[in-house]
C-alpha cells in the first residue's frame, strides 16, 4: 500500500544525480511567486482536451527515480507503482480527485460487517498476451490468487489485514479480513494489489517483474534498468482502446536534467519538478506547468522519550521560534508548496483546520521564556537528523538560524536515506526532519506517524504514544461509515496537536511539465499518471 | 618473462582477497539497513524483519563472509537486494555502457594528448608549446564535475547543440548515439590528453636530443620518418605506463562524469548501489573493478616489457 | 674494546655526516635559487601563499559572517553594492563564504595529506626496510585499496563514517596511504644498500635510528614533491565529496559544497558554481605548477 511516499527521500536513495544542468537563462530575479500566481496554475491540473483525440504517436514521461522491481508484490517505490498501473488493474480505484472510489476490474462490491467484502468480477475481461498464456479472460480464480498471494507473500505487507480471498461464485470473490479494517478499500487500489494471472507468475519465478502481464491499458514490452521502460498499447483494453500507441517511462532523476529534456522534446511530460525547474518551465511558452496540492506533509518531528524535547515545553519554544511562513517562503521560491499546520494535509477527509489555530504562532519572545522556565536559560544544544536531499539541507539551515535567535545550538546531521532512516527509526536523537505522503485516507497518516504499535519502523521514530489516540485510531479503522471514520480521526488529531509532537511546516505540490502535445491529462493529488481511466485518455498531437 | 607474469598473477590472489575483505568490511559499517532501504520509507518494524530474513542478514557477520567466500569460490556473486537479480547479469548489463565512454575517452586522449606533446617537443619554446602546456596544466588541474557542469551549461542549456544526459539509442540513428557522447567523453578525456601531451613531449625531447636521433639524422633520413617513426618508438615506455595508470584510474573518472551525465554504467550503478545499502552490488561491482585492474596493470607491464626488452620487470623497483 | 674496524667506520660515518649536512644546506640554497628562476613555478607558489594566506585570514578579510542568512535577498549578482560575488540562495555573502571556503578546503587537502602521508611514509619505510614477509604483507594491503577507484573507496569511508571536517581528513587520507607507502618503500630500496648504511649497521646503530636519520631524509626529495602535487589531488577530492553530497555538514562553506549549492541554482544563478569551481581550478592549478617545478629541481629524474 501506497503511492507517492517520501518522495524526495526516496528519490536520493535510489538515485544519486549530481547533475544539473540548467534551462533557458532567466534574466529577471527570482522573487518568490506570488501565492496568487501559484494558487492559480495549481487550480489547472489538467491539459486541454479540445479537439478531436488523435489516435497513434508516443508519449516520453520522465520518472524521477529508477524503478527496480515490477512484480506487485515486490515493488517498492511511487516509480514502480507507475508502471505497474499501466500495465495492471487493480479491483477498485480513485477516481481523479480521489474524493471516492470506482470500480475498476469489480464492477461492484459490498461490505457487510466490516470483515467481510464481496467483490462481483468484470466478465469479459482479457490479460495481455504472454509467455504462459495466450489472452485468455480474467477469472476470479485470479483475483483471489493475487490477492492471496499479496496478503501472504507481499514484501511491504501491502495487504496484510486479508484472512483469505475465495472465489464464491462465477464472477464473485470473498474477502474475509482478520478483523474489521476499513482501509482495506484503499489497499485494494494500490499497485502492490493489482491482479495478475498465476501461469505467468509461475511461469516466470523470480522474473515474473521483468515480464510483468496484467489487463491494463499498456503491455510491458521492454524494461531497462536505470534507463528506460517501453509500454504498447493493449488494443484490447476492456475499458477503451488507448488513444497512445507507446508510452515511454523515462528515467531522469535530476529534475534540472528533466526540464531540459523536455525543451529538448526528448521528454512530452517531467514529473516531480523542484526549485528553480519550475520557473523554466513558467517562462517557456511551449511548456506548461500542471500543479496539483499534493497529500504531502514536510515536518519536524521532535524526540518525544528522552532528551529535552521530551518536554511539551521546549517544544512548543522550539516551534515558537521559528517563523514558519518566512521559512516556507525562502525554501519554497518558486511557489511548490503551502505553509501548513497539521500532520494531515488538507487533501485528506480527515483534515480539520479549526484546529490549525491551536498551533502556537511565531513568537521568539515566548520561546526564550519557555526555555529559561524549562532549565535552559543558558542555551540548549540539540541534534537534528536529516537526509541529504537538498529540501532538507535547506530547511535545516534556516531551523539552525531561527533556533540561534532563542539561545538553541542546533547540530546539523545530514545522510543519505540509509543512515538517516537507521537513526529515526531507533529514536537517536533530537529532532528529525522528513516528509509524508500516501493515501487521503487519514489512516495512512495518523495510524502511521502516531500509533503506538508504529514504533520502530520511521513513521513513528518519536516514539509518540497516547492512549486515547490509540483506541480514536482503532475506533476509526473499525468503523466503516466515512462520516464516522472521519469524525474519530479529527478527535484524534486534536489530541495529538495538543501534545505538540512535531513542527508541520508545508504541504508540497505535485508539479509536472508537460509540453503542447499531450492533451487530455489529469493530473492526481496522489501523483499517479493515469493514461486511460473513465474520465480521460490521454492523446498527443504535434 | 612468463616467470614474470605467473608470478603476478599468483601475487594478485591476496590483493583480490584482500579487497573482497576490505570492501565486505566496509559495507557492514555503512550505518543503515538494507532491508529498509529495499522496502522504502513505509515500512513497518515487522516488514523490515521479514526482509532481514529474506535477504540473510539476521545471520551472524562471520556466517555471512563465509556464505559470501563460499558463494564466489563456486562463481556465484550473489543476489542484489535491491534489483532481485544475480550481481553479474547486473554487471554483465552495465560494463559495456562504461567501456564506450572511457575507452572512447581514452582513444581521443592518446591521439590528440601524443599529438600535442609531439608538436610542442618539436617546437619547443615556441608560443605553440607555451599554449599548449599550459593548456596541459589547466587540464591536468580541472575539477572534472564542474567542467561536466559548465559544459551542460553551455552546450546543453545556453546553445542548445547537444543533449545534456543520458544514453543515445541506436534505434533513432547513430547520431543519436554519438551526439549522447560527446559531452561525457569530452569531460574524461580532459586529464588523460592533458597527462598524454605532457608525458609525451617531455619522453619525445628526451629522445630527440639523443644521440641516437642525432646519427639518424646525420644519415640524411627524413625528418618525419625520424620524428614519427623512430624518436615516437623509444618515447613509447612512458606513455605505454601512463595509458595503463589512466585505463586503471578510468573508473574513478567514469564514477562522476556519470553521475553528471546520468549515464547508465558502472559509475552510477554502484553509486546508488551504495545509497541502498545494496552489499552484494557493492561487493560485486568492487571486485570487478579490482580485477579490471590488476588484469590491466598486468597487460600493460607486459606490454612494457616488449616494446622496451631492455628493462626487465624487476628493475623497476618499487615503482 | 676498541676495535678498530669498528673506529674506522665511525669516522667515516662522522665525516660522512658532517658532508651530508653541508651538503643539504648546500642543496637547499641550490634549490631555492633553482626554484626562483623557474616562472611556473614561482606563478604556482604565489597563487599558494595567495590562497593559504586568504585561509589564514578569513575572520579579517571577510565582509560578512559567511552563514549569515537574509532569506529575502538571494541572489543577488556579483558586483553588486556591498557583495562582490553576489549572493547565494539564502542571500549569504558569496565572497565571505569562498574566502571560508578557501580555509576548509586547504585545511582538509593538507590535512588529508598529513595523514596519508604521515601512515604511508610509516608503512613504506617498514615496508622497503624490513623486507620479506613484513613487506609482502603490508604491500599487499597496499594493493588491496590501490583496486578500489579512490573517488570509490572515499564514497564508501565517508558513508561509513558520516558527514565532517575529520572525517574528509580522514576518508581523504586512508586513500592516499598507499601511494605514500610506494613511492617511500622504493626510495628505500634504492637508499638502504648504500654505503653509509651499511657501514651504519656494521656499528650497531639501531634500526629506528637508522630509518629516520639516515633513510627517511634521503627519501625526503620524493616525498615533498609527491606530497605537493597531492594536495592538489586532495583539493579536488574533498569537492568532488562535497559535490556528491558527503563532505563538510550544512552550514559551513567549502568550495565543493558552495558548488553543490550553485549546481542547483545553475540556470537562475550561474555565477555560484562558476566562482567557487573556478576557485578549486586555480588552487589546484597553483599547488601542481608549484609541485612541478619543485620535482623538477629536487629530482629531474622524476617524472610522472
Amino acid at each position: 500500500m501506497k503511492k507517492r511516499v517520501l518522495a524526495l527521500m526516496l528519490a536520493a536513495s535510489m538515485c544519486v544525480s549530481l547533475a544539473a544542468c540548467g534551462g533557458s537563462s532567466t534574466k529577471e530575479n527570482t522573487a518568490p511567486e506570488t501565492p496568487a500566481a501559484a494558487s492559480e496554475s495549481a487550480a489547472a491540473g489538467e491539459t486541454v482536451a479540445e479537439g478531436e483525440p488523435v489516435k497513434g504517436g508516443t508519449l516520453t514521461i520522465s520518472l524521477s527515480a529508477s524503478p527496480s522491481k515490477l512484480d506487485p508484490i515486490h515493488y517498492s517505490g511511487v516509480y514502480e507503482s507507475q508502471i505497474i498501473k499501466e500495465v495492471c488493474d487493480t479491483l477498485i480505484e480513485y477516481n481523479s480527485d480521489l474524493s471516492e472510489y470506482v470500480p475498476c476490474l469489480a464492477t461492484e462490491w459490498t461490505a457487510s460487517d466490516g470483515k467481510t467484502y464481496v467483490f462481483k468480477i468484470r466478465e469479459g475481461v482479457k490479460f495481455q498476451k504472454g509467455q504462459y498464456q495466450d489472452g485468455r479472460e480474467l477469472t476470479a480464480e485470479d483475483v483471489a490468487y493475487s490477492l492471496n498471494r499479496s496478503g501472504q507473500l507481499s514484501d511491504s505487507n501491502r495487504l496484510s489485514m486479508l484472512e483469505k480471498a475465495e472465489v464464491t461464485g462465477d464472477y464473485e470473490v470473498t474477502c474475509t479480513l482478520k478483523s474489521a479494517n476499513s482501509s482495506f478499500l484503499t489497499a485494494l487500489t494500490d499497485a502492490g494489489n493489482a491482479i495478475v494471472p498465476k501461469e505467468e507468475v509461475e511461469g516466470w519465478g523470480d522474473e515474473f517483474g521483468n515480464h510483468l502481464v496484467g489487463t491494463g491499458p499498456f503491455s510491458l514490452e521492454t524494461f531497462q534498468l536505470d534507463q528506460q521502460a517501453v509500454l504498447q498499447k493493449n488494443a484490447d483494453y476492456w475499458m477503451a482502446e488507448p488513444n497512445i500507441d507507446t508510452l515511454i517511462f523515462k528515467i531522469i532523476t535530476d529534475s534540472t536534467q528533466a526540464v531540459n529534456a523536455l525543451q529538448t522534446g526528448e521528454i512530452d511530460m517531467a514529473m516531480d519538478l523542484k526549485g528553480e525547474a519550475i520557473q523554466t518551465v513558467r517562462n517557456n511558452a511551449d511548456l506548461t506547468l500542471l500543479e496539483t496540492a499534493g497529500l504531502h506533509v514536510a515536518y519536524l518531528y521532535f524526540n518525544m522519550e528522552q532528551g529535552p524535547t521530551a518536554d511539551i515545553n521546549v517544544r512548543k519554544a522550539l516551534i515558537e521560534a521559528v517563523n514558519v511562513e518566512e521559512m516556507v517562503a525562502s525554501l519554497y521560491k518558486y511557489g511548490e508548496a503551502q505553509k501548513a499546520s497539521l500532520p494531515l494535509p488538507p487533501g485528506s477527509w480527515g483534515y480539520d483546520a479549526a484546529l490549525e489555530s491551536k498551533v502556537p504562532g511565531y513568537d521568539p519572545e515566548d520561546a526564550k521564556k519557555l526555555l529559561a522556565e524549562a532549565g535552559y536559560a543558558d542555551g540548549l544544544t540539540l541534534d537534528l537528523y536529516i537526509s541529504d536531499t537538498e529540501a532538507r539541507q535547506n530547511m535545516a539551515v534556516l531551523l539552525q538560524a531561527y533556533w540561534a535567535q532563542v539561545g538553541v545550538t542546533l547540530n546539523i546531521h545530514a545522510s543519505e536515506w540509509g543512515t538517516f532512516s537507521e537513526v529515526a527509526m531507533s529514536n537517536n536523537a533530537n529532532v528529525y526532519g522528513m516528509s509524508w505522503t500516501w493515501y487521503p485516507d487519514p489512516y495512512f497518516f495518523l495510524n502511521k506517524l502516531f500509533a503506538t504499535d508504529e514504533w520502530g519502523g520511521i513513521g513513528n521514530g518519536q516514539h509518540y504514544s497516547r492512549p486515547e489516540v490509540d483506541e480514536l485510531l482503532q475506533k476509526a479503522l473499525e468503523a466503516t461509515d466515512q462520516a464516522d471514520r472521519a469524525d474519530y480521526y479529527k478527535q484524534a488529531l486534536a489530541l495529538i496537536v495538543d501534545d505538540l509532537p512535531g513542527l508541520f511546516y508545508a504541504n508540497e505540490n505535485v508539479i509536472y511539465g508537460v509540453n503542447s502535445r499531450v492533451h487530455d491529462f489529469i493530473q492526481r493529488a496522489d501523483g499517479t499518471v493515469k493514461i486511460v481511466t473513465p474520465e480521460n485518455n490521454v492523446w498527443v498531437a504535434d | 618473462m612468463l616467470k614474470t607474469i605467473l608470478r603476478r598473477i599468483l601475487q594478485s590472489i591476496p590483493t583480490l582477497f584482500i579487497v573482497i575483505t576490505i570492501t565486505f568490511v566496509l559495507t557492514r559499517m555503512i550505518p543503515g539497513n538494507p532491508a529498509v532501504t529495499v522496502l522504502g520509507p513505509q515500512a513497518s518494524a515487522q516488514d523490515i524483519k521479514e526482509m532481514e530474513i529474506k535477504l540473510g542478514l539476521d545471520k551472524s557477520k562471520p556466517e555471512q563472509y563465509f556464505d559470501y567466500m563460499m558463494g564466489i569460490l563456486q562463481g556465484d556473486f550473489g543476489t542484489s537486494y535491491v534489483y532481485n537479480r544475480p550481481v553479474t547479469s547486473l554487471i554483465a548489463e552495465r560494463i559495456p555502457n562504461t567501456l564506450v565512454i572511457t575507452l572512447t575517452s581514452l582513444a581521443i586522449a592518446i591521439v590528440i594528448g601524443v599529438g600535442i606533446g609531439v608538436l610542442s617537443a618539436l617546437k619547443q619554446y615556441s608560443i605553440l608549446d607555451y599554449i599548449f602546456m599550459i593548456l596541459a596544466l589547466v587540464g591536468v588541474s580541472m575539477p572534472i564535475f564542474w567542467l561536466g557542469l559548465m559544459l551542460v551549461n553551455l552546450f546543453s542549456v545556453q546553445l542548445g547543440w547537444l543533449p545534456a544526459l543520458g544514453m543515445g539509442s541506436m534505434s533513432k540513428g547513430i547520431g543519436d548515439v554519438i551526439s549522447h557522447m560527446v559531452l561525457p567523453c569530452f569531460c574524461l578525456a580532459t586529464i588523460p590528453t592533458a597527462t598524454f601531451a605532457r608525458i609525451t613531449r617531455s619522453s619525445m625531447l628526451e629522445v630527440i636530443h639523443s644521440d641516437s636521433i642525432k646519427a639518424l639524422r646525420a644519415r640524411g633520413i627524413k625528418e618525419s620518418s625520424i620524428i614519427w617513426k623512430h624518436a615516437l618508438k623509444n618515447a613509447l615506455p612512458p606513455i605505454v605506463t601512463v595509458l595503463g595508470l589512466q585505463l586503471a584510474s578510468a573508473f574513478t573518472g567514469a564514477i562522476l562524469t556519470e553521475s553528471i551525465f546520468s549515464w547508465p554504467g558502472m559509475g552510477t550503478m554502484i553509486v546508488s548501489a551504495i545509497d541502498n545499502r545494496d552489499y552484494m552490488l557493492i561487493q560485486g561491482t568492487v571486485l570487478f573493478i579490482a580485477v579490471v585492474f590488476v588484469v590491466v596493470n598486468l597487460l600493460v607491464d607486459i606490454v612494457y616489457m616488449l616494446i622496451n626488452p631492455r628493462v626487465s620487470y624487476d628493475s623497476k623497483g618499487g615503482n | 674494546m676498541a676495535d678498530p674496524k669498528d673506529m674506522t667506520a665511525k669516522d667515516a660515518l662522522g665525516l660522512d655526516a658532517q658532508a651530508q649536512m653541508l651538503k643539504k644546506e648546500r642543496r637547499a640554497n641550490n634549490v631555492w635559487n633553482k626554484l626562483k628562476r623557474n616562472k611556473t613555478a614561482m606563478i604556482g607558489l604565489v597563487i599558494v601563499v595567495v590562497m593559504v594566506f586568504i585561509a589564514v585570514f578569513a575572520p579579517f578579510l571577510a565582509p560578512y559572517d559567511p552563514n549569515e542568512i537574509h532569506p529575502l535577498d538571494s541572489f543577488i549578482k556579483p558586483f553588486s553594492e556591498g557583495h562582490l560575488f553576489g549572493t547565494d540562495q539564502f542571500g549569504r555573502d558569496l565572497l565571505s563564504r569562498i574566502i571560508y571556503g578557501a580555509r576548509i578546503s586547504l585545511i582538509v587537502a593538507v590535512g588529508g595529506t598529513l595523514v596519508g602521508g604521515v601512515i604511508g611514509v610509516l608503512l613504506g619505510l617498514i615496508a622497503g626496510y624490513m623486507g620479506g614477509i613484513v613487506d609482502s604483507i603490508i604491500m599487499r594491503i597496499m594493493d588491496g585499496f590501490l583496486a578500489f577507484p579512490f573517488v570509490l573507496l572515499s564514497i564508501i569511508l565517508m558513508t561509513v563514517l558520516g558527514e565532517g571536517l575529520i572525517n574528509v581528513i580522514i576518508a581523504i587520507g586512508i586513500g592516499n596511504i598507499p601511494s605514500f607507502a610506494r613511492v617511500v618503500r622504493g626510495e628505500v630500496h634504492i637508499v638502504k644498500n648504500e654505503e653509509y648504511c651499511n657501514a651504519c649497521r656494521v656499528i650497531g646503530v639501531s634500526n629506528v635510528r637508522l630509518l629516520f636519520t639516515h633513510i627517511l631524509p634521503n627519501a625526503i626529495s620524493p616525498i615533498i614533491v609527491y606530497a605537493t602535487l597531492n594536495v592538489a589531488s586532495a583539493i579536488i577530492s574533498e569537492a568532488a565529496l562535497s559535490f556528491l553530497g558527503l563532505g563538510i555538514p550544512a552550514p559551513t562553506a567549502s568550495w565543493g559544497s558552495i558548488l553543490r549549492e550553485g549546481k542547483s541554482s545553475l540556470m537562475t544563478a550561474p555565477f555560484v558554481a562558476t566562482i567557487s569551481g573556478a576557485f578549486i581550478l586555480i588552487t589546484v592549478l597553483g599547488f601542481n605548477l608549484f609541485g612541478d617545478g619543485v620535482r623538477d629541481v629536487l629530482d629531474p629524474k622524476m617524472k610522472q
